[in-house]
């Protein structure tokens, strides 16, 4: 009787073992073959669908960017702005832009790009209701207003009369015209922003089907792929754009976490990779993992120490406390220890590669200097209390924050301590909502390598990134004044407004990250454009 | 369990003589085990160094200066400096009472928590049974991630860091131990011994008491010895996905979760916290396994 | 019995609605605004922020969107996720993979683990008991994230002997070394109850009069004893086994698997309220199973216990 009860139990275990190693033997790892003339690159999971217009965050941009192609690109070797669906882009006044498009250019499904692809994906975009994360790029154009109602204070937005803004204009299929309500005398720039991409008419009938399979016309086409698998993109053989690749396709693979991407890639199993965990840095153990198969390119991107503005601590409300802290901070030391001297101190608030970048715009207040920051500090009365760094606790820049938080107490004898917050929108909510009362990393990486997007979202009261949390008159003033001006004038104009901030140090600019990228033995050279993606038309494989 | 048969009717008539007894031989048997004082003598120093950190080192562990970063072991800095440049031996020293007070905390609520459901569950079977254990599935099946966020949120900044994170795991981990404490009990309540009991007339508190709990606990105990080291790995682990103790805190958990990326290129950083650590639970399991074994008659 | 088993499944109810209830309200508990860090490094727009709130109806009270979520569940439709993504598309990619992991991982915990408890026991405080007690205790102090890294540095990136990653979809042979890593330090308990409990049970009465009427010792250890000691060790098991497939965040981040753990703190992350709550759920679900599954087999394992 014991026994009998007993023997199902075994017998089960046995067949569960049976089982298994039957699973285990019909599928053996099927470890990706690679096929010639692709490269795998590691990539991470989208936020959203695959829609440029709405999507704002770098996981997503980086499997958008090879597939999609805008009137204007950068040039990744000298970070120029030159043509690539537009033939031309003419203005007398900054203020009415008229576009003429190349012919023959082709979306992904074979239909040519004209100048109603780039209006109507405009006018989808700046529609409120469509509610587009890129939707404000859009409020420079005349009748963005009529697409975007205010809503009456706590209460939802009135849906809008229409869904076309008057400033623009389809002149042919080949032609269209943008009249801007104030001049803006780097539109032209900004058009290498995805938010200004065109879209293809199948996008209009089915969005959601579009965000799973994106259609540009750019080097490459979206073959397959999903958020969990990793996307296929293979080099489209209809490109006749200043961009053909030479590689095959682009196998881009989802990883988690970086460290297992570096992993795969010194075990072989991976061919690009790009930010190599700080970690892998020290002591050049990237450099020997890899056997010199590494790339370290400036980026323009900058890190920054955020700063409360409101009563929440008014101590920190003082500049010179403020410049005393930016005085305390040893950015070489960080710099040199934590990232290996990759990347480089910050020196202003525009990050170098920028069309206007100014070595030095911040002065001896970014530079690391005891004796003067306690003198500030002093001078300001003195600190009372403990100053707490906020940062996000699912980031990867605690030891970062840590050395500046000991490089502040050891230089000013004040007790400095790191606090991390659960994730990034706990962060925010809580960076944004006046309540913080200490410092905080603050990261930008351009839209666009121009000064302007390095200041004006930021710093001017109206900016988008901003909204009314900084406000500096003389700094707007200057804003204004730019933008009336050509533009080799108007880059003068933004640098002295740059200066200005030394006086608030609304930000404590900390350092400029540099790019750095790993690459497996076929891979012969790796190009990057200034915001740090792989400019994979330039990429360049071993036979 | 059959074997307590001739033994429990006994216990019933002489409880006092009996348990004065069993102290007494437990406790000369724990000190004939070299064992046992070796784990003592460690567990001791491991008691004053949370308590008094200062006897071991002078070193002010919050002093870090970065270029110390990464330096080996070398005379006056025994284990070393960690990535900030912090002396490792200091932050060792330092990091016993938060990691010891999270890991007995914890271990001691989920215990109690675990084990008061269980056995109240095991013992009184139908409705009470069925609303315990399906409230112990749902938090088997709450991520400690989400539970860990929303309890600290809710909890904010009150009372020190230690406490806070003592009660999230508390509260997220009595679940095993309330599944383990009701099986036992579930095989306990039917033996022989019990009906025993039972029949000889005694109240059903008295059981439940006296011959139930002290024949079930002991898969509870060895869960509670293990999860003591399991804790302190728990916390390094909540450290690393960035919900852990908070500076000024030092821990060993976010020593370890500190130095985890450096493996390869200064391991030291990641060895002595660990070692440390491997120590302590080694110890306090040595011990707890003897004791246990001491006070148990069947283990005799 | 099979009264207790429709009693059981009936308790699947009020249990399910509990849980979507809790989690629900702890999931859009969790402090801060869904809704930021959404776009980048940018602040987000008033279009976006009016058009998500709208759809994803974050205006109105808990209870209500409780409702609405209820009603579409009610229909077969577990919600949607921020991502744009249907819940139910999430969990059948993320699935898939944590299930594998998981009955491997049980495997070798249950193989190892059952086998060193019932070895120790037969000879309590020797040398096998005492080895195989410090290198457990050496695994258990050490975090996850530590010895998955180091294995897979070692067996992964220097020796080679299993993939670094595992690719998906993935196959049992990948999930191997993951598994193992899994099954180290939870072997660790489930031996060290086998082996309680088997002491125990070898100074019992009947395995003394089974030895006396001559039996042989295995027969005695195997059938006899073993069996009156997994109570223990079959419900830790059978937490385990749920807790595996709530996803192993660590070793699956590590590995890069992507199952239900990373989906989950990835959800938890980006307060993804709608994709918590379908996958808590899923899980629950799971532990109400296998906790019945548990349940019964205490009848089996020990015919004194007795359900009616």
């Amino acid at each position: 009787m014991k026994q009998s009860r007993f023997s199902p139990s075994l017998t089960a275990m046995h067949a569960a073992i049976a089982v298994a190693g039957l699973m285990a033997y019909n599928s053996p790892g099927h470890a990706q073959t690679p096929q010639p003339g692709w490269v795998s690159v590691s990539a991470c999971t989208p936020a959203g669908p695959l829609i440029p217009t709405n999507t704002t965050e770098s996981c997503g941009s980086d499997v958008l960017q090879p597939i999609l192609a805008g009137l204007v690109t950068t040039d990744a070797k000298t970070g120029a702005i030159i043509e690539d669906v537009a033939e031309s882009i003419t203005t007398t006044d900054n203020k009415i832009w008229t576009i003429k498009l190349r012919k023959g250019r082709k979306f992904h499904d074979g239909t040519e790009v004209l100048a109603k692809n780039f209006v109507d994906a405009w006018n989808w975009a700046a529609y409120g209701p469509n509610g587009q994360s890129n939707n404000d790029w859009f409020s420079v154009v005349i009748g963005y207003g009529d697409l975007n109602p205010k809503a009456p204070k706590g209460e939802k937005p009135p849906v809008p009369a229409t869904n076309r803004m008057s400033g623009l204009k389809v002149i042919g299929d080949h032609e269209f015209q943008v009249e801007l309500k104030n001049p803006v005398p780097v539109f032209k720039a900004q058009l290498s922003y995805k938010a200004f991409y065109p879209m293809p008419d199948s996008f209009f009938a089915d969005p959601a089907a579009f965000g799973r399979k994106p259609i540009g016309a750019g080097p490459f086409q979206f073959i397959s792929g999903t958020p969990d698998s990793g996307y296929k993109l293979a080099a489209f053989a209809d490109y006749t754009g200043p961009a053909k690749p030479s590689i095959k396709g682009v196998d881009l693979r989802i990883y988690t976490s970086r460290e297992a991407a570096y992993n795969d890639l010194v075990a072989g199993n991976l061919d690009l990779l790009r930010e190599i965990p700080a970690s892998k840095l020290v002591a050049d153990l990237w450099k020997r993992d890899l056997r010199g198969r590494t790339v370290v390119q400036p980026r323009a991107n900058i890190q920054a120490l955020g700063m409360p503005y409101t009563d929440a601590n008014p101590q920190l409300l003082k500049p010179a406390v403020r410049q005393a802290l930016s005085m305390a901070i040893d950015r070489k030391a960080i710099v040199d220890i934590l990232f290996n001297g990759i990347g480089q101190p910050a020196t202003g608030w525009v990050p170098p590669g920028v069309e206007g970048y100014e070595p030095g715009a911040c002065g001896e207040y970014c530079s690391f200097n005891p004796a003067k920051a306690k003198e500030l500090l002093a001078k300001a009365g003195g600190y009372k209390g403990e100053i707490k760094l906020y940062y996000a606790g699912d980031s990867e820049v605690k030891s970062a924050m840590d050395a500046v938080c000991n490089s502040i107490q050891n230089t000013l004898s004040i007790t400095c301590v790191t606090s991390a917050l659960s994730d990034n929108a706990t962060f925010r909510s809580f960076t944004r909502s006046g309540k913080a009362d200490g410092p905080f990393p603050s990261n930008w990486t351009m839209d666009y390598p121009s000064i302007d997007n390095a200041l004006i979202p930021l710093y001017s009261k109206d900016g988008t990134s901003n909204r009314g949390a900084y406000e500096n008159a003389a700094f707007d003033a200057l804003m204004d004044k730019a933008a009336k001006e050509d533009s080799a004038t108007a880059i003068k104009t933004y640098q002295e407004a740059e200066r200005l901030l030394t006086a608030e140090m609304p930000r404590v600019p900390l350092w400029n990250p540099a790019m750095t990228v790993g690459h497996s033995p076929k891979v012969r050279t790796v190009t990057l454009y200034a915001n740090g993606r792989i400019d994979y038309s330039a990429l360049s494989l071993k036979d | 369990m059959t074997d307590l048969l001739q033994a429990t009717p006994r216990a019933g008539t002489e409880p006092r003589r009996r348990s004065r007894s069993l102290t007494g031989e437990a406790l000369a048997q724990l000190g004939r085990s070299p064992l046992v004082w070796i784990g003592l003598v460690i567990l001791a120093i491991l008691a004053v160094m949370a308590i008094a950190p200062s006897l071991f080192t002078s070193v002010d562990p919050q002093r870090c200066i970065l270029l110390n970063s990464r330096k080996p072991p070398a005379y006056g800095s025994w284990f070393g400096f960690d990535i900030q440049g912090c002396d490792v031996f200091a932050r060792t020293v330092h990091g016993a009472r938060a990691s010891l007070s999270v890991a007995l905390l914890a271990t001691i609520g989920s215990t109690l928590i675990g084990g008061t459901l269980g056995l109240v569950a095991g013992l009184k079977g139908g409705v009470v049974d069925a609303v315990i254990s399906r409230i112990t599935d749902v938090v088997l099946g709450l991520p400690t991630l989400l539970g860990a966020i929303v309890i600290l949120a809710t909890l904010g900044s009150s009372g020190s860091g230690v406490l806070r994170l003592a009660l999230v795991l508390s509260l997220l981990g009595w679940a095993t131990e309330a599944r383990l404490m009701r099986a036992s009990v579930l095989q306990t309540r039917s033996a022989d011994y019990v009906d025993a009991a039972r029949a000889a007339g005694a109240g059903s508190f008295r059981v439940a008491l006296r011959h139930i709990l002290p024949n079930a606990v002991a898969p509870l105990l060895v869960l509670a010895t293990l999860s003591l080291g399991g804790y302190v790995g728990t916390e390094a682990t909540l450290s690393y996905l960035g919900l852990g103790l908070q500076p000024p805190v030092i821990s060993w958990g976010t020593a370890i979760s500190d130095a985890q990326p450096y493996l390869a290129s200064a391991p030291h950083m990641l060895l002595f916290p660990s070692l440390i650590l491997t120590i302590t639970v080694l110890s306090l399991v040595l011990l707890g396994e003897a004791v246990r074994r001491a006070f148990d008659p069947r283990a005799r | 019995m099979t009264g207790y088993i429709l009693r059981r499944l009936l308790q699947f109810i009020p249990v399910f609605l509990g849980t979507t209830f809790i989690v629900f309200f702890l999931a859009w508990g969790m402090p801060g605004d869904p809704l930021a860090g959404k776009c980048g490094d940018r602040e987000c727009p008033d279009a976006f922020v009016a058009a998500a709130t709208e759809e994803f109806k974050l205006d109105r009270p808990l209870i209500v969107r409780y409702g609405y979520y209820l009603a579409d569940l009610g229909r077969g439709d577990l919600g949607r996720s921020f991502t744009g993504r249907d819940v139910s598309e999430q969990l059948v990619a993320a699935f898939p993979a944590t299930v594998r992991l998981a009955l491997l991982a049980v495997l070798v915990e249950v193989l190892l683990g059952i086998t060193i408890g019932v070895f120790a026991a037969l000879r309590p405080g020797k040398t096998f008991d005492t080895t195989t007690m410090m290198v457990g205790l050496g695994i258990i102090a050490f975090p996850s994230f530590v010895i998955a890294n180091l294995a897979q540095l070692v067996f992964g990136v220097r020796l080679g002997w299993f993939p670094v990653t595992v690719s998906d979809p993935t196959s049992f042979a990948e999930l191997l070394l993951p598994a193992i890593v899994l099954a180290l330090a939870h072997q660790v308990t489930l031996s060290r109850l086998t082996r309680s409990a088997m002491i125990e049970t070898m100074q019992s009465d009947y395995i003394r009069t089974a030895r006396a009427k001559g039996l042989g010792e295995a027969r005695i250890v195997v059938v006899h004893a073993l069996r009156n000691s997994l109570i223990p060790a079959v419900t830790y098991v059978g937490k385990d086994i749920g807790g595996l497939l709530a996803g192993a965040v660590v070793v699956e981040g590590v590995f890069n698997i992507s199952g239900v753990g990373g989906l989950i703190v990835q959800s938890i992350r980006s307060h993804d309220g709608i994709t918590i709550v379908g996958a808590v759920t899923v899980v629950v679900v799971a532990y109400l199973f296998i906790n019945l599954l548990v349940d019964l087999s205490y009848a089996v394992l020990d015919p004194r216990i007795r359900y009616d």
